[in-house]
């Protein structure tokens, strides 16, 4: 039996839209193709809820969006980055980096580390 | 702050945008994974299928991000607004009944409620208003009789004055009659007022100047006049080149100084024209300054600013008794003192405001029932509409968007409906103000300062008007809404149907009906008290025939033959009447019937026992001409009536009505005793005169008070100028009026003639009040009943439609079309009935209130409360007939194969 997707923490949703986005403009669909095989289809993420977590950031002026045609010649609304969006996506990533450095390293120690 | 502002205002430019692109991308994001499902193999439709289960629930996800995109309240209303007119657009009968219903009960109590806030809170149109007081003598007509007020003369007026500290400044007023000169002489009404009553009320003029303290300081010194805004407009084209003009009043010349602001017609109301007090002499006799017991106008006075009416009181109950001592008295049972109140005090005749509280709350109980209708629409369309809510509620919506939809739904109704009831306000308020009483003497010589024509819809009325819808729309979707908040739990959709068992019981609707119907049965059946009251008044036999009379009065000056010689004007002016064809018989009163009395003479003594003061006060002294009890058909008893004998220079006779005979002279023949009666005009205190007839009883006073005593002297010996003429003629009496105005004028060309009325509409006036009240109580009772009628035809109804299936099988069964219907008829007739009984009740609780507005009948008469039940059992039978016979053309087949 295949381990169940692990849960998205809170707020990483949004991280992983800025980082999907900030490759090549983007429509919804895209983000959650993207995010997928990334993950290597670990992260399932349920398809509705994109939308929400979009236009929160599009409101935060995180994303700017246009219509544009997608490959499979349908009219689909385009996401990318704005300035501030790369702005947000660089602390993220550091953030996230030191979350996980500082998580891994808590998670490694050993009954050695105790004598320090 | 002005940026939140800038963003709402984009947002709702954008939202209408923001949602269709919404729409777009998440159709375009299925359609997108549909694609991918079908490239890979699966049909279509299998594909289309699953990429939208994938999806999840669309409603859901819609809502959280319109949340996401901030003030997203803003972009809830929009939605719940689009979609509730909608919804209303596809049910337009029962869209029209509820507006129908809202409009009648909002504009009911808007037309109400402007009545009684021009009637008792607006501020009175002058500065400060709070500062203002009227000043009463305070005065017992005789010992322990009790405290009244009293209006001023002259020199008591001055005396008080000088002595008061508790004002910034005070003046007299008091209403007059003369006559504009002219190519068409008018009856003026005119305002004697001090110097100082434009400052102290804080009132200016539109055009030249106001009256001042030294256009009033000198007796007959003053001849200058300021129009009321209403003769300028009228008789002047609002020509402000009239200010300098002289015009004609009376005898004199007078300057125009000044123009009145539209809206103020003095304190006395239907003022035409001002003048100073101090011009009184000239228009009415030498002596009105002078004399210290004639008290003759009132008094207003502003406060000092810090000085409380409880000081101003006491200060004037002692300079009250101060005065009194300085000017004897006949009598003097008692001090008399002063005091003062608050000019708002008497801006109103109780008893109008009174009737008109009784009818505002008349129109909140329409409203009332007009809500409930609505709130059972409501509540039976939600019912209707639960496998949509249910539907709804599956696909994410909230609970609370539900609610929201149909609060939207309560308020959006409310709201239009507000504003038909303000169109219905402001045509009907002219109407009402039409039927409404107006002014009328208030106490102590001041008037009533209230006229219902200045009712108008205004700021304050729409807000009230607003308030109102605001609050029914909340009050009607509250209860619907918690209702089916209640009701979209878990398993709702499995059992969408309304059943049979469910639609019939006695629920929430039905106890809706029943508060209807208690609600209108108590109004109709106080309406018929009201109804059932105004017949008796109006079937009362005041002692005179009224039909095919006419009347009209006349009241020269000084000059001309009807000023200086009454008795001749009197003769030959009756005598030209006499001679116009159709004319029966003519006569003239100072005053009319049912008028109320206008003589304020003292009847002294009868053979030689003297009266006392109370007694002789209680006795009217009339002056008529010859013609006047014939023009009436006041019937004449005993001795004979007046005639040409009775002119001046003959020996002076009386006659009495049959109350005076009987209690001046119990038992005996009055004719040939004599009286002594004290009126200036007729004969002194010291001469006894004859009673020379005695005739039937007249009621001067109100309509349903027994007559008093009173005494007719003749108005040819008597020299007083005023006259009321009285004419009889065989057709219609107003036909006469021009050949009369002609005969008039041939006696006295300069003399106007005015108050022309038939003597039915003076008899008719005499019940206004009740008129009034009884006639919208009518409408509006008439209207709840309509009301509660459609409550009770919406539910059944509905009823029968959820129980189509129900009744479909209790017909294949073998039920009766009559059965049937009497199963229906029962269902809708049973909370009528329950209402019936608690209405009834409630009517003979609350028909006390309306006191003084009966007459003749009880306050529980048993015909009204039949009647009223009659009213309502009809309108529930009819209501109820209707969805009952519509259940009896259920067909079984249709039903059933439904299932």
């Amino acid at each position: 039996m295949a381990t169940p997707p692990p849960e998205l923490l809170q707020g990483t949703l949004d991280m992983l839209i800025l980082k999907a986005v900030s490759l090549a403009p983007m429509h919804g669909y895209g983000i959650l193709l993207r995010i997928q095989q990334f993950s290597r289809d670990t992260l399932a993420i349920q398809q509705g809820s994109l939308y929400p977590a979009v236009y929160r950031l599009e409101h935060q002026g995180l994303l700017s969006s246009e219509w544009g045609v997608s490959d499979n010649n349908r009219r689909a609304k385009f996401y990318q980055l704005t300035a501030a969006g790369r702005r947000r996506l660089k602390d993220e990533r550091e953030g996230w980096i030191r979350l996980v450095d500082a998580i891994g390293a808590v998670m490694a120690a050993t009954p050695a580390d105790l004598q320090s | 702050m002005i940026a939140r502002i800038r963003d709402t205002i984009r947002v709702l430019l954008g939202r209408s945008r923001f949602e269709r692109d919404m729409d777009e991308e998440m159709k375009a994001h299925i359609a997108m994974v549909a694609d991918d499902l079908a490239a890979r193999g699966l049909p279509r439709a299998e594909a289309e299928r699953r990429a939208r289960a994938g999806f999840g629930a669309v409603q859901a996800f819609k809502e959280e991000a319109r949340s996401a995109r901030g003030v997203h309240w803003l972009d809830l209303i929009q939605a719940d607004l689009r979609h509730t007119i909608r919804a209303l657009r596809r049910t337009p009968s029962y869209t029209a009944v509820a507006l129908l219903t809202l409009a009648l009960g909002i504009g009911g109590t808007t037309v109400m409620f402007s009545l009684i806030d021009g009637l008792l809170f607006r501020p009175l149109p002058f500065r400060e208003p709070d500062r203002l007081v009227n000043l009463f003598i305070a005065a017992r007509e005789s010992a322990g009789a009790p405290v009244e007020p009293f209006a001023w003369s002259y020199p008591k007026y001055a005396a008080m004055r000088e002595l008061a500290t508790s004002f910034d400044g005070m003046a007299g007023y008091s209403t007059g009659n003369a006559n504009l000169g002219g190519d068409e002489p008018e009856r003026l009404s005119v305002e004697f007022v001090s110097g100082d009553y434009f400052w102290v009320l804080g009132v200016g003029a539109v055009a030249g100047r106001a009256l001042t303290r030294a256009d009033d300081s000198i007796p007959k010194g003053h001849p200058v006049a300021v129009l009321a805004h209403g003769l300028w407009r009228r008789r002047f084209g609002s020509d402000p080149a009239v200010v300098g003009r002289s015009v004609r009043i009376g005898a004199t010349s007078f300057t125009v100084i000044g123009v009145a602001p539209a809206g103020f017609a003095g304190l006395s109301g239907g003022v035409d024209v001002f003048l100073p007090m101090m011009m009184a002499p000239v228009l009415e006799y030498d002596e009105i300054l002078t004399e210290g017991q004639n008290h003759w106008f009132g008094v207003v006075a502003r406060l000092n600013r810090g000085i409380g009416l409880d000081r101003a009181r006491s200060e004037m109950a002692t300079i009250g008794r101060q005065v009194d001592e300085r000017f004897p008295r006949d009598a003097r049972s008692a001090a008399w003192s002063a005091t003062a109140e608050p000019l708002a005090d008497i801006r109103v005749d109780p008893g109008v405001s009174r009737a008109s509280w009784i009818l505002f709350g008349a129109t909140g109980t329409v409203l009332l029932i007009g809500a409930i209708n609505l709130a059972n629409l409501l509540l039976i369309r939600s019912a209707g509409r639960r496998r949509e809510l249910a539907v709804r509620s599956a696909v994410g919506a909230s609970q609370g968007a539900l609610v929201r939809h149909l609060l939207t739904e309560g308020l959006v109704l409310s709201v239009i409906g507000g504003a038909l009831g303000v169109a219905v306000a402001w045509l009907a308020g002219p109407l009402i103000a039409q039927l409404g009483p107006s002014g009328g003497d208030g106490p102590g010589g001041t008037n009533y300062l209230f006229d219902a024509t200045g009712t108008t819809i205004d700021g304050r009325v729409l807000l009230f008007a607003l308030g109102t819808s605001l609050v029914t729309g909340l009050g009607t979707g509250l209860w619907p809404a918690w209702r089916a908040a209640r009701q979209t739990g878990t398993g709702f959709l499995h059992d969408v149907r309304v059943t049979g068992a469910r639609a019939g019981r006695f629920g929430a609707a039905q106890v809706l009906v029943m508060a209807e119907a208690a609600l209108a049965v108590a109004l109709v059946t106080g309406a018929l008290l009201l109804v059932r009251s105004l017949e008796k008044l109006t079937a009362i036999d005041a002692g005179f025939q009224g039909d095919h009379v006419v009347t009209f009065r006349v009241s020269p000056g000084t000059t001309g033959v009807a000023g200086e010689d009454p008795a001749r004007f009197r003769t030959l002016a009756l005598e030209q009447i006499r001679g116009i064809p159709g004319v029966e018989a003519a006569g003239t009163s100072l005053c009319l019937p049912l008028q109320g009395r206008c003589s304020s003479s003292v009847v002294l003594s009868v053979d030689d026992r003297r009266f006392s003061d109370a007694e002789s006060r209680g006795i009217g002294v009339h002056a008529v001409a010859p013609g006047y009890f014939a023009a009436l058909r006041i019937p004449i008893i005993a001795g004979r009536g007046f005639d040409e004998r009775d002119r001046v220079g003959a020996p002076k006779g009386v006659i009495i009505n049959e109350t005076a005979a009987k209690r001046l002279w119990p038992g005996v023949n009055p004719v040939g005793r004599t009286i002594r009666v004290a009126t200036f005009y007729f004969s002194r205190a010291d001469t006894a005169v004859a009673v020379i007839g005695v005739v039937g009883d007249v009621r001067y006073g109100i309509a349903s008070k027994p007559a008093d005593l009173d005494v007719y002297v003749p108005a040819l010996q008597a020299p007083v100028a005023p006259a009321t003429f009285v004419i009889r003629v065989t057709g219609d009496p107003l036909a006469v009026v021009e050949a009369a105005r002609r005969a008039i004028r041939v006696v006295d060309p300069g003399l106007p003639i005015f108050s022309v009325r038939t003597m039915d509409e003076v008899s008719r006036s005499a019940t206004a009040r009740h008129r009034f009240a009884t006639t919208l109580l009518g409408l509006f009772s008439g209207t709840a009943l309509m009301l509660a009628a459609i409550g009770v035809y919406g539910v059944l109804a509905y009823s029968v439609t959820a129980r189509a299936r129900e009744i479909g099988i209790r017909m294949a069964l073998g039920a009766e079309p009559s059965r049937v219907l009497g199963l229906v008829l029962r269902q809708g007739m049973l909370p009528i009935a329950l209402g019936l009984v608690v209405g009834l009740v409630g009517a003979a609780v609350a028909s006390r209130i309306l006191g003084s507005l009966l007459y003749g009948v009880g306050a529980t008469d048993p015909v009204s409360f039949l009647a009223g039940a009659g009213a309502l059992v009809m309108a529930g039978l009819l209501a109820s007939y209707l969805p009952a016979r519509r259940a009896t053309r259920v067909s079984p087949t249709q039903v059933l194969r439904e299932e």
